[in-house]
């Protein structure tokens, strides 16, 4: 599966989209924005997960007008969001020739049991995940790029932080096994056992591993990057702040210069509010967008 | 590891803005290179190699904004080797959307030139190193449309080129660093 041909192109391109952010956006101007500040991809949706939050309602694909005009309007890589197990807006994203698609939890699903088969697309597939086991799950399905779940739209860095710790605490442990004991992990993390093993064997994930789901400094930018993201997704963290060009130009050179302290502290001088956010605690359990 | 290097081994400094740059660290290093991840300016200084890898050049221009950055990029004298965004942002002329690169070999280089991702692919072409079919894997990739006269070819997917070399500067449209044979890699550290 993994030296299938296309799922190396695939993963190529998360290869490519390496030490960069990608900027949810929801019309082609907050696209060019996120162009121009230095955004090395778009994530097109309609509403930002903290509006899909203060909202409610069934959360879709997105318009895909709104998605043509975004590709459009920058030349840097479009992905788009369909709900989990929803292949058919998937197929939608995949005609539309977006170049990546995001299965994601910030939607609502549309399937509580089952995934997308991924391996049927030639788009590439980004999944969320809160450990180790949901990872290979879903590069078992096919994605081409796994990202932290964290918790999207609460602003709130410490489930990105939980997740991305989760996973890479477990890669380690694997590492540490021995041959016999592989396949009872396997069971134990409910992930396919080739994929174990390629752990064992690699001590890392077989795609590239992004953060996602809380990021709204530069700081946070950086505390990802340091945790082992190897880019960031940013949601409503620029969009929500009060100077989203200017949050997202320093975020983008956060994330560049994420071994950089003084730099770090030099972009985030005078950025104006970031978004208010929420302690998870204080979120509904129902509302979690990380469980589903 | 051994050091296969005659005399001092060279200072690879690999661009490290945005793109693929740890694919081309890694090789590297298995070939026994040292090798720095260039961020800032000041990390040019005292490379001997520089590689371009892939990425997003529009985030590169965005980066690399303090004063005089670009044009020491530009203006490096050392072997150059350039995957993908890399021939893309050496290339003189660029097109789609027009633009001008930073001009260290004599060639006109069109983005995105097999169009989005669902597009990209990879298959088997032939290079000028080795008689070996070569895997090329292109990722919304670039085509090269013109190249000068003191420019030579060096890698061909069909009837096209994929590659091109100009004194001690490479640049090629796939990702070599994303394939099992180093043979581009030993070449640009003098090696074969």
């Amino acid at each position: 599966m993994l030296e299938d041909k296309d799922f190396k192109v695939k993963v190529g391109l998360a290869e490519m989209l390496k030490g960069g952010v990608i900027m949810d956006v929801t019309n082609a101007e907050q696209a060019k924005i996120a162009e121009e500040a230095g955004a090395c991809a778009v994530m097109a949706l309609e509403r930002v997960p903290a509006d899909i939050r203060a909202e409610g309602g069934v959360a879709r694909m997105a318009d895909p007008k709104i998605i043509e005009d975004i590709k459009e309007a920058v030349s840097i890589p479009v992905m788009a969001k369909c709900r989990i197990g929803h292949f058919a807006e998937a197929q939608v994203l995949e005609a539309l020739e977006v170049d990546f698609v995001d299965e994601s939890e910030v939607l609502t699903p549309a399937d509580e049991s089952n995934h997308i088969d991924k391996f049927k697309f030639k788009v590439p597939f980004v999944c969320g995940c809160r450990n180790l086991g949901e990872a290979l799950r879903r590069i078992g399905e096919g994605a081409a790029l796994i990202r932290t779940k964290g918790e999207a739209g609460s602003g709130n860095i410490i489930e990105a932080v939980r997740h991305m710790r989760a996973v890479n605490d477990a890669i380690r442990r694997i590492t540490t096994l021995d041959d016999e004991q592989l396949m009872s992990e396997a069971k134990h993390l409910g992930a396919p056992y080739e994929l174990v093993k390629y752990i064992k064997l690699n001590g890392r994930l077989p795609v590239p591993n992004f953060a996602a789901g809380g990021i709204a400094t530069p700081a946070d930018a950086s505390l990802m990057m340091q945790l082992g993201a190897e880019s960031v997704f940013v949601g409503s963290g620029i969009f929500k702040s009060s100077n989203p060009s200017v949050r997202a130009k320093a975020i983008v050179l956060a994330t560049t210069h994420y071994k950089d302290p003084k730099l770090v502290g030099e972009v985030s001088k005078s950025l104006g509010e970031a978004m208010k956010g929420l302690d998870i605690s204080q979120i509904p359990e129902e509302q979690l967008l990380q469980t589903r | 590891m051994e050091n296969r290097f005659s005399k001092s081994a060279p200072l690879v400094g690999v661009l490290a803005i945005q793109g693929d740059y740890s694919a081309h660290i890694s090789i590297l290093r298995g070939l026994g290179a040292k090798v720095r991840e260039v961020r800032k300016s000041e990390d040019i200084d005292d490379i001997t190699h520089l590689i371009i890898p892939g990425g997003e050049s529009t985030t590169i221009r965005k980066v690399a904004y303090e004063d005089g950055y670009w044009d020491k990029l530009a203006q490096f004298p050392g072997p150059v080797m350039g995957t993908c965004m890399g021939s893309i942002l050496m290339a003189t002329d660029i097109e789609n959307p027009k633009s001008i690169g930073w001009g260290m070999l004599d060639i006109t280089i069109k983005r995105n030139a097999y169009g989005r991702q669902v597009h990209s692919f990879t298959d088997y072409g032939k290079i000028a190193l080795s008689d070996e079919p070569f895997e090329m894997i292109f990722i919304r990739a670039p085509k090269i449309t013109r190249i000068g006269e003191d420019v030579k070819p060096i890698a061909w997917l069909g009837n096209e080129i994929t590659g091109v070399i100009s004194g001690n500067k490479i640049a090629l449209t796939f990702h070599p660093e994303l394939s099992a044979d180093y043979i581009f890699h030993k070449h640009f550290l003098g090696l074969e």
